[in-house]
């Protein structure tokens, strides 16, 4: 275990100590390739300052209002598409249209439609982030157990009931997955939209860096980034594993 | 009143030429608190039979009625056990949640709920796992707990499709006296499906025996053995043996 | 029936075209549908459709060739040798969290407007597909396979060539196709945050000079370009599937 540790840090230990020493010893163009220790100070000005905190909550929040949205509505359009078996004859062309769109390609329409705004942002991360929920809803639910269906119409469960109590529950695990990937488009979406409509938030402060020719400022918003997706997307995951638990245990 | 009457009642797949004739001119009755059981070879249709009753499927021809009035579709009064009991539970949904899934959309509270399924899994001996989930429990716990889902709705018939198909035999002992058991004390009507020649008899006041290809009825025969039945001292009765000899010499020549 | 498919768009944009019509919708902002049209058949024989496509699927190419490259060299090294998985994979576990949009202005510091740079940045987001698709492929490569090239005295190079890479191109095709649907749309994604070139910017183009029915036009055209793509990715993924798996059965 220590061994695999150890050799998992030998590339980037090596990459960065050569990295440090071409940048000092003046091999590297720092204004292109800026000592990794310096970026390091930039990163830790950002947290020392507090800098770091309200362009990290705005984008945070920004992303989380697109998938919650993008989640909520694709889990009740996939399910009502899902459970109904002509809904989707009639929406497979524009489905099938929408989903390759690049989600970016909205952005002109969103500022013509709504301005520079909150809600132009919405619209777009959430547009973008819903196909991976919309269509794992339809997967699972297309899929769910016939007997389980055949239970609930002994029971005479109301189709609000069934969808809410068995057809949706019984598809959690495609659900759960396509909110996964939503969250890393919705991420993906709302750093552009920051960079493209100036919304105050970590893109914007990588795209500022780069206009005032300021790497070190840059290659740390890069980490910030880097290392806020991979959070959250643990954090999803935690939160799935727990939910899942059913799954999980073991026969006693 | 009878509880459940069949008139004629066929079920063909298909149309023209292709068509298969799953049952041809089925006619029974199922009395009130009658324990029924319906025993015949592969094939002969007795799934199919039992999903009809259940108002899963509807005939080609003929009149399935329920207390009098026909079957149009499933319903809480007619209560299905499945075989595949792994298939019919809930599996992100602990035990109780299982049970409770037949009260909701009702009148208890959520409180409520929880506590009459407990009730009802304390009489079933299944109280302790009552907080596991289906996934941690064997396959005769997993039955049981289907059945207790099966009594919560207070049906007031039972159709089991082969129940205990798929346990040892071991267990299956244990829940054909449980069953035998849970169906006297509340007094319901059971209609019981299985291959097992000497568990239909073990357990019925009537059998009925179906020939396969198309699926029709062959014989019925009136079980007069006392209950409560013992799983030694019934098995090894005279009358029992008559029954079973005579019924087996009937399907071996299907 | 495959024309019920077409009911709804139908109806949706012929209400669109009434409604705009009886002045309901206001023309700046939701052009009519007959203009749409009339400004894509402009855009479309002026040429300056035709070479934001081209320039957009030239990078999209660019970088989804440099993403194969190196998605598949790296892959192979990864999952043949687990020393180098060891070595390498948890510093590729890092990168991979990175949105690629973040990268975007660090390519532009680093190359400067062009397709270079639009190339690099979908070069990054789509070689994770095929990477993982890769790994995934050579993992699963048989070992009785690599034993008997280990007796036939093969070294890694020809063993990979020869044994490995030809049982694991289903995979590694499904990963690529994934890769190319990326690479699109990051593609676009660059042009509209940054790079004077392709469709992203004629969009932004359009609608900044206050042409929303041009604007509306391209984004429509954009649509059908990716969805056309997707479905000829889709026809090809069940054709090799059909043909790999008789393949793997006999």
């Amino acid at each position: 275990m220590i061994k695999s540790v150890a050799l998992s840090l030998v590339v980037p230990t090596l990459l960065l100590a050569a990295w440090q020493l071409a940048a000092s010893g003046g091999f590297l163009s720092v204004a292109y390739f800026p000592a990794p220790s310096r970026t390091f100070d930039a990163l830790w000005g950002l947290i020392a300052t507090g800098a770091l905190w309200g362009p990290l909550g705005a984008t945070s929040l920004r992303m989380l209002e697109g998938w919650i949205l993008a989640s909520i509505l694709g889990i009740g359009l996939g399910s009502l598409i899902g459970s109904s078996g002509s809904a989707m004859e009639y929406l497979q062309p524009i489905v099938e249209f929408l989903r390759p769109l690049p989600a970016s390609a909205i952005i002109p329409a969103a500022i013509l439609l709504f301005g520079l705004s909150n809600e132009m942002a919405l619209l777009v991360i959430s547009f973008g982030s819903i196909w991976p929920v919309l269509l794992g809803t339809l997967h699972g639910i297309s899929a769910i157990e016939p007997r389980l269906k055949e239970v609930s119409a002994t029971l005479e469960m109301s189709p609000a009931s069934y969808l809410y109590r068995v057809a949706i529950p019984s598809a959690q695990v495609d659900i759960f997955t396509g909110m996964r990937i939503s969250l890393a488009i919705a991420l993906i979406l709302t750093v552009v939209v920051e960079m493209q409509a100036a919304q105050p938030g970590l893109g914007q402060n990588i795209l500022l860096a780069q206009r005032m020719y300021r790497s070190p400022e840059l290659y740390a918003g890069i980490v910030v980034l880097g290392i806020f997706g991979a959070c959250s997307d643990r954090i999803l995951t935690a939160m799935e594993m727990r939910l899942m638990r059913w799954k999980h245990v073991r026969k006693r | 009143m009878a509880k459940m009457e069949l008139n004629r009642v066929s079920l063909s797949y298909g149309d023209g030429k292709g068509a298969r004739r799953i049952l041809d001119n089925i006619n029974l009755t199922i009395g009130s608190g009658e324990f029924v059981s319906i025993i015949g070879p592969s094939g002969c249709g007795k799934t199919t039979l039992l999903r009809l009753m259940g108002g899963l499927v509807r005939p080609s021809t003929g009149t399935l009625l329920f207390e009098g009035t026909e079957i149009k579709g499933p319903s809480r009064q007619r209560a299905v056990v499945f075989q595949d009991y792994g298939k019919a539970l809930l599996p992100w949904r602990p035990v109780w949640a299982n049970v409770a899934l037949a009260f909701e959309g009702g009148k208890l509270t959520r409180t409520q709920q929880k506590a009459s399924s407990i009730d009802l899994l304390r009489s079933m001996k299944l109280e302790h796992v009552s907080e596991q989930y289906p996934g941690q429990l064997s396959g005769g716990m997993q039955q049981r707990v289907q059945i207790a889902r099966s009594l919560a709705q207070d049906p007031r018939i039972l159709l089991m499709d082969e129940p205990f198909g798929a346990l040892d035999a071991m267990t299956r002992q244990q829940l054909q006296d449980e069953v035998s058991r849970i169906v006297r004390e509340r007094n319901i009507t059971a209609v019981f499906i299985t291959h097992d020649l000497e568990e239909a008899i073990y357990l019925g006041d009537r059998v009925i025996a179906l020939a396969a290809h198309p699926g029709r009825v062959l014989e019925e025969i009136n079980v007069g053995l006392s209950r409560p039945r013992d799983q030694l001292r019934t098995r090894e009765h005279p009358e029992f043996l008559q029954h079973r000899h005579k019924l087996f010499v009937l399907l071996r020549e299907q | 029936m495959r024309w019920k498919g077409l009911v709804l768009p139908f109806v949706l944009v012929a209400c669109w075209e009434l409604a705009s019509r009886a002045d309901l919708i206001p023309l700046q902002t939701m052009s009519r549908p007959s203009d749409i049209i009339a400004a894509w058949w402009t855009d479309l024989s002026t040429g300056v459709l035709l070479t934001a496509t081209v320039q957009t699927l030239q990078a999209t190419l660019f970088g989804f060739l440099i993403a194969t490259a190196i998605g598949i060299l790296t892959g192979l090294f990864v999952g043949l040798s687990s020393t180098a998985r060891l070595m390498i994979s948890p510093s590729l576990e890092a990168l991979r969290p990175v949105p690629p949009v973040a990268l975007i202005p660090l390519s532009l510091l680093l190359l400067g407007f062009g397709v270079s740079m639009e190339a690099a940045v979908v070069a990054f987001a789509c070689v994770w597909p095929i990477l993982i698709a890769t790994t995934a492929a050579v993992k699963a490569s048989d070992p009785r396979l690599h034993e008997v090239a280990q007796i036939l005295e093969f070294n890694s190079f020809s063993y990979a060539r020869k044994f490995v890479l030809p049982a694991a191109l289903g995979r590694i095709g499904v990963g690529m196709r994934t890769g190319l649907g990326i690479a699109l749309v990051a593609a676009v994604t660059v042009e509209i945050v940054v790079n004077p070139r392709g469709l992203g910017y004629s969009l932004i183009i359009a609608q900044q000079s206050l042409h929303p029915d041009s604007m509306y036009a391209q984004l429509l055209w954009v649509g059908v370009i990716g969805s056309t793509l997707n479905y000829w990715l889709m026809k090809f993924d069940h054709r090799v599937l059909r043909l790999y798996a008789g393949r793997a059965l006999r």
